[in-house]
């Protein structure tokens, strides 16, 4: 290899870890699927590697799945964060398919912290019915063991909308989430769906060494999702899916985290057990530095 | 037109070859082209180090401006830190500071950016109250985000914190 591209590449790598080798914030909720009004800080990146999978069947037609996915959330203002998703899903004994990907917008309409924080939320979703993150829940059950071929075919462009609440009491965060979404390429509707979490940090007060399983490193908590019917399908709990899943937190690192969550489905429209997992790294001041590069004002 | 353009591309997936070491360039435009990206590669490597290594050290906040809006409320003012007079816990707080804050108030406080000088009178001169109402509610309009998130007292450790930072700017051990 020539010096110069020697010197490009160890330029470049130089570049990109110092660009990536900043500080997060070790604030963030360990939910998979409920939000809580902490938007992301303006000018950072935060890659999120996660996977949803179901390791059994609801029925012996349907097979295990993994779905992973790959979210990168922006933060544009202090009261405005976008992220992207792009996701896929694996069936054991089908195939493997790429399943869409969602394009998500939440405001955050108050400036102070408030006894309830409101955050607002809207979303577009690209995707087809082979999908199966289960971010959300929404409308009727999902239809099982559908083959990919079959399922990845129909194309779904939705609109999802949330009403995010969220509040910080003492040192635990509880926050609901209600959402409806509406499905603009086929007529299924209004569908409705909820989650709820809470969650706590295991020691409130920090130790001043550096450890990396400190108990403040870590954060545990509870999720309750699921769907609650739709204006074609009607409004019932019992015909629809819901999760009960405990969630799991460890800092690993000033700018990475893992999360773990097994989720129980409490009835027979739902999976019997997810399993979610994610690891998620934070790029601060990502805006700033890109633009630094290209000569944009600080 | 259409020639040039095949040539162009022709060239440039010659230089590809080139680039990765496949040995000698095959025409003469070729040379030319590599010794170009030979000093290009060169001087945009230096520079990228250059403008991204140094760009925080050019940045400090040297007249920092507090935000006449943002001031908290008398009841904040008056609470008292619950861990006041607890010094060793101060550790725990330097380190919460250096992981969620340092990044634009700089690791010893002085502020990067519209980011506050926390070592300067304007700031030391507030209460411990209305220093933990800061740090909970941030404030957007400055991109000071709210680290309400965080426990009580992990917030209450951070002002143990800010309280060492002295007025040159090193935190007193």
């Amino acid at each position: 290899m020539k010096s110069s591209s020697v010197l490009f590449c160890v330029s470049a790598l130089l570049c990109l870890v110092h660009v990536c080798g900043t500080k997060a914030h070790a604030q963030e909720s360990p939910y998979f699927v409920t939000y809580d009004h902490h938007l992301e800080e303006p000018g950072n990146l935060e890659l999120e590697f996660s996977t949803t999978a179901s390791p059994v069947g609801r029925t012996r037609g349907d097979n295990a799945f993994i779905a992973p996915y790959l979210e990168a959330e922006y933060g544009v203002t202090g009261w405005w964060t976008t992220e992207l998703y792009l996701e896929g899903q694996g069936t054991v004994g089908d195939s493997a398919v790429f399943t869409g990907w969602h394009l998500e917008n939440r405001f955050r309409p108050l400036k102070r912290e408030h006894w309830i924080n409101p955050v607002l939320y809207i979303e577009y979703e690209n995707i087809n019915e082979a999908t199966r993150i289960l971010k959300e829940v929404p409308g009727g059950p999902p239809e099982f063991g559908t083959p990919n071929s079959e399922s990845s075919k129909i194309r779904a462009h939705e609109i999802e909308t949330k009403l995010i609440l969220s509040s910080q009491v003492h040192n635990w965060n509880i926050s609901e989430n209600f959402l409806a979404e509406k499905n603009l390429s086929r007529s299924e509707g209004f569908e409705f769906g909820y989650s709820v979490g809470v969650s706590r940090p295991l020691s409130t007060i920090a130790s001043g060494g550096n450890c990396r399983f400190c108990p403040e490193n870590m954060s545990a908590g509870l999720e309750v999702y699921g769907s609650l019917g739709s204006t074609v399908d009607g409004f019932t709990a019992r015909g629809n899916s819901h999760y009960l899943a405990p969630v799991v937190q460890w800092q690993v690192s000033a700018n990475s985290r893992l999360k773990l969550s097994p989720g129980f489905g409490l009835n027979d429209n739902s999976y019997p057990v997810l399993l979610r997992f994610s690891y998620t790294y934070e790029i601060r001041n990502f805006g700033h530095k890109v633009a630094a590069l290209f000569g944009g004002g600080r | 037109m259409r020639v040039q353009s095949a040539k162009a591309c022709e060239t440039i997936e010659g230089a590809e070859v080139a680039w990765v070491g496949a040995g000698a360039p095959a025409y003469p435009i070729l040379a030319k082209q590599e010794k170009l990206f030979d000093g290009a590669g060169r001087l945009s490597g230096l520079a990228l180090i250059l403008v991204v290594m140094l760009t925080p050290l050019t940045a400090q906040n040297l007249s920092y401006q507090q935000d006449s809006k943002w001031q908290a409320p008398p009841e904040a003012v008056a609470k008292v830190n619950p861990l006041a007079g607890k010094t060793q816990l101060a550790a725990g707080g330097k380190k919460i500071f250096l992981r969620d804050c340092a990044q634009c108030h700089r690791t010893d406080g002085t502020g990067l950016q519209s980011a506050a000088n926390l070592t300067l009178p304007v700031v030391q001169q507030q209460s411990d109250g209305a220093l933990f109402w800061k740090i909970t509610q941030g404030n957007p309009g400055r991109k000071m985000p709210s680290a309400s998130g965080l426990p009580d007292m992990q917030r209450w450790q951070i002002v143990l914190f800010l309280r060492t930072l002295n007025a040159s700017g090193a935190a007193n051990k």
